[in-house]
């Protein structure tokens, strides 16, 4: 056998120490960690955005009730029902848009939690359906050639009922536990139009639930949530095993 | 995570498909004029140039003529627009030929009236509504008057006047016909 280089020796004992370490560790591990406890449950609450929005902006009432039920470790059932009333000031035209709204849906949670700690990290997919009416206010007529001058806005009061639109949204969110049972979430939808019943001599330029429209079929939304988690049953999760 | 990041990506190309719809495109056909189109009296298949042709509508400054297509106050063509009043029924202009040159003495004026029913459209949300009128709406007016005196085609320069088109959707082709 030959004779070891001291700079090779050193190494080695260091190896040895890092691997005791390690060892001992682990057998601290497997000892400590306590199995994992996943509650399961319905959320409810509402969207704060529109509650503050009615309150501070006269041409809007909405509200929204949100929910959601844990159907597994990973999913969520989810949906939406919501109700709206504004009035949009557009450069050109004045009209109220009235009416109401589900969302039905899943949310899948990409986040692995610590512990027990309940943060959602989500992404998901609502099938969305309104129905509302429109109502001209007043409008400008477009004039390129304004020899006589600028014409006042004129009156309408023109009314188009029962409108639908269908859609679908993909939602991103995240929710926090923030003290007991109560969870704040946000979210951020992009939503597609899959049908726009528009009215004869007018258009659908805002949907309730939609948002805006534009000349396409897509749309963007958002909401800011409160909820209140009601536990159901609870699942024990045994360590080191994945569902 | 990755799908996250994937969603994010997926929501900006849906903000990149958002086009611009709330400015109105100039080649959107909106609130037409009343497009009228001059032929020769003796030569009736041909289109005749007006000579500094002054149009002034009831109600304007003598100096304020309807501006031609450089802004200028007298038209020297075969085809002239004229913007009618919105939120009236008619609209009166006096046509003022040979104005604008230094001999006042050859001017010579008439008067039409037009008459008109109106519809307001709707086009979108960056033009609004447009307003497109029907000449003759009402059965009981004439479409036009020609110097105060209904049933009369034949004026002062001008030798008859035929309705084409009654309906003023576009500006595509004229609505009147003008001899002289």
């Amino acid at each position: 056998m030959t004779k070891m280089k001291p700079i090779s020796k050193y190494f080695f004992s260091l190896y040895l120490l890092l691997s005791t370490i390690a060892t001992f560790a682990q057998a601290n591990d497997s000892v400590v960690i306590p199995p994992k406890i996943e509650r399961y449950g319905i959320r409810v609450g509402a969207d704060l955005s529109k509650i503050a929005r009615t309150i501070y902006d006269s041409n809007y009432q909405g509200l929204e009730l949100v929910g959601d039920f844990r159907l597994n470790k990973k999913y969520y059932f989810a949906a939406e029902l919501g109700s709206e009333n504004k009035t949009t000031d557009d450069e050109l035209i004045n009209f109220k848009t009235t009416g109401t709204y589900i969302k039905v849906g899943f949310d899948y949670n990409a986040h692995e939690n610590w512990l027990d700690l309940e943060n959602i990290i989500s992404i998901g997919l609502r099938y969305s359906a309104s129905r509302f009416s429109q109502k001209i206010n007043s409008y400008e007529v477009y004039n390129t050639n304004p020899y006589f001058g600028a014409i006042p806005d004129t009156p309408s009061g023109r009314e188009f009922g029962g409108l639908s639109a269908q859609w679908v949204e993909v939602v991103a969110g995240v929710k926090t536990r923030v003290f007991d049972n109560f969870f704040v979430g946000f979210t951020l939808r992009a939503n597609r139009l899959v049908s726009n019943q528009k009215p004869v001599g007018f258009d659908n330029l805002y949907i309730p639930g939609f948002n805006r429209t534009y000349d396409g079929d897509f749309g963007v939304g958002f909401n800011y949530t409160l909820t209140y988690f009601i536990p159901i049953y609870k699942k024990k999760i045994v360590a080191g095993k994945k569902l | 995570m990755k799908k996250i990041v994937a969603l994010l990506l997926l929501v900006s190309f849906f903000f990149a498909a958002c086009e611009k719809d709330d400015i109105c495109d100039p080649s959107t056909p909106t609130t037409p004029r009343l497009v009228l189109q001059f032929y020769d009296k003796n030569n009736i298949s041909l289109t005749r140039l007006t000579t500094n042709l002054k149009i002034v509508a009831d109600g304007m400054e003598d100096t304020n003529g309807v501006p031609n297509a450089n802004g200028g106050q007298t038209w020297n063509d075969t085809i002239i627009f004229l913007p009618l009043r919105i939120n009236e029924t008619s609209t009166r202009f006096k046509l003022i030929l040979n104005a604008n040159d230094n001999d006042s003495l050859n001017d010579i004026t008439d008067i039409i009236q037009f008459n008109y029913t109106q519809s307001d459209v709707y086009i979108s949300r960056g033009c609004g509504f447009k307003t497109l009128f029907a000449l003759e709406g009402n059965p009981l007016e004439n479409s036009f008057i020609l110097n105060d005196t209904p049933n009369v085609t034949l004026g002062n320069w001008i030798n008859d006047i035929q309705v084409l088109q009654s309906q003023i959707n576009d500006e595509n082709e004229a609505h009147i016909k003008i001899f002289f």
